[in-house]
């Protein structure tokens, strides 16, 4: 049995389409949620959020788009022009493979088209939009990452298991995206006038993730112990280190959250409070990246035990 | 300087233990062994290549190729995922010889990989 020591080319190109995906799918709920939650009304930071929406969906939609192609390239085992083998991609589109890029393009075009109407709707607005204008922005996209995580059905390590390990999948992968995607958009909310109000949106931010981060934890130790048969795998197998990284990376990610949530918001209001909450803004974006791209990993270039 | 600093040290960090996940990246669903073996010297051409796997895929890919040639084979991409496959090679000679597969598990993973053997007429008994 040939096991690989470090990645190959086509091996890496999917771990980095992976990576993009997961990015496109948080910035697309992220983005959504943001709008309808923790929207300041300013027509300038709507425009930013429904920018930031529709660059997600676009990067979402090109990473699916370039990973079949990449799966072509893999499965012919041979130099690039082996990406576009069309016999070999007709193959390919008859698979679950097939089915799911069907069902993740599906998805982002929703998002993307979603953005692009609304974008236009915000230009022929003299006023800051009402509450409807969020509520018909968030059922596309809302219906295209239904999609996103129908798709997670049909391929990837949690695809062979049963179906309630499946639902804490999509639990995870939702509350991870509205997480991770709305850090930019605080981010932009972090840049108004009003510190008052944004401490307010900031202290209801923390209040709602306590809950979704808690979802998000409790659907992590489920899929953990549904993928990992016993603990030394976690320090044993290429799968079990990348998962400790990853929740090596939790841990970090969780420190920091805790840090604005306690500290940070509430010194807001102070000399340089902003500057500061800024910073650690930051690094928490720095460090959902990393998440993002050792799930990536965990995702495609390793697999778990249980697999074989 | 003391965020660039930390900004810098974090991706070095991230470097490292992508490098540490990296020492043992191991595929999905593999080929378990075949017939003939990979690197195998054989007396007489074989009539079949079979390939077992650790787990049912769907084999949608094998080529046979000697000298940059490929071989004609009775292969047809599958359309159910099994865990053992024979295919008939009846154009077989001596020489070196590359099988390049490709499958997908039941996870939706592609693996692809090759292996190598030779048929030598004047060679002794091999498996």
């Amino acid at each position: 049995m040939e096991i690989t020591q470090v990645p190959n080319s086509w091996e890496l190109a999917s771990l980095v389409c992976k990576f993009l995906f997961y990015i496109g799918a948080a910035a697309s709920l992220g983005s959504a949620v943001s709008l309808c939650l923790y929207n300041d009304g300013r027509r300038v930071t709507v425009h930013r959020l429904m920018r930031y929406q529709l660059i997600g969906g676009l990067i979402g939609f090109h990473a699916v788009l370039i990973n079949f192609l990449v799966q072509v390239g893999l499965a012919n085992y041979s130099g690039l022009a082996g990406a576009f083998d069309w016999f070999m991609a007709e193959i390919l589109l008859d698979t679950p493979l097939g089915d799911l890029s069907f069902l993740r393009l599906a998805g982002f075009t929703l998002v993307v088209a979603n953005s692009v109407f609304f974008l236009r709707r915000l230009a022929s607005l003299t006023t800051s939009p009402p509450l409807a204008f969020y509520r018909r922005a968030f059922t596309a996209v809302g219906i295209g990452f239904i999609l996103l995580l129908v798709s997670f059905r049909l391929g990837g390590h949690v695809s062979v298991l049963p179906s309630q390990v499946q639902l804490a999948l999509a639990l995870h992968v939702s509350c991870f995206a509205i997480w991770i995607g709305n850090l930019y958009p605080l981010w932009v909310a972090s840049t108004a006038e009003d510190l008052g109000s944004l401490q307010n949106t900031l202290r209801r931010f923390g209040d709602h993730a306590v809950f979704f981060v808690g979802l998000l934890l409790l659907a992590g130790i489920w899929l953990t112990l549904n993928l990992v048969n016993a603990p030394m795998e976690l320090i044993a197998t290429g799968y079990g280190r990348a998962l400790s990284i990853k929740l090596l990376l939790v841990v970090a990610l969780l420190g920091i959250a805790a840090i604005n949530k306690l500290r940070l918001v509430p010194a807001l209001l102070e000399n340089e409070g902003v500057g500061n909450f800024q910073k650690s803004l930051r690094l928490e974006m720095i460090v959902a990246a990393a998440l993002l791209l050792a799930t990536a990993w965990l995702s495609t270039v390793v697999g778990p035990a249980m697999a074989h | 300087m003391k965020t660039r600093t930390l900004k810098t040290s974090l991706g070095n960090a991230v470097l490292l233990l992508c490098l540490f996940a990296a020492s043992m990246a191991s595929a999905h669903t593999g080929l378990k062994e075949s017939t003939p073996a990979a690197d195998a010297t054989v007396k007489e051409p074989p009539a079949q290549i079979s390939l077992v796997f650790t787990a049912p895929v769907r084999l949608i890919k094998l080529e046979v190729v000697a000298a940059g040639k490929a071989v004609p084979t009775g292969f047809e991409p599958a359309s159910e995922a099994v865990a053992s496959y024979v295919i008939d090679t009846p154009a077989m000679m001596t020489g070196n010889f590359t099988v390049n597969w490709a499958a997908i598990g039941a996870d939706g993973h592609t693996v692809a990989n090759s292996f190598s053997f030779v048929v030598d007429s004047a060679a002794g008994s091999a498996p």
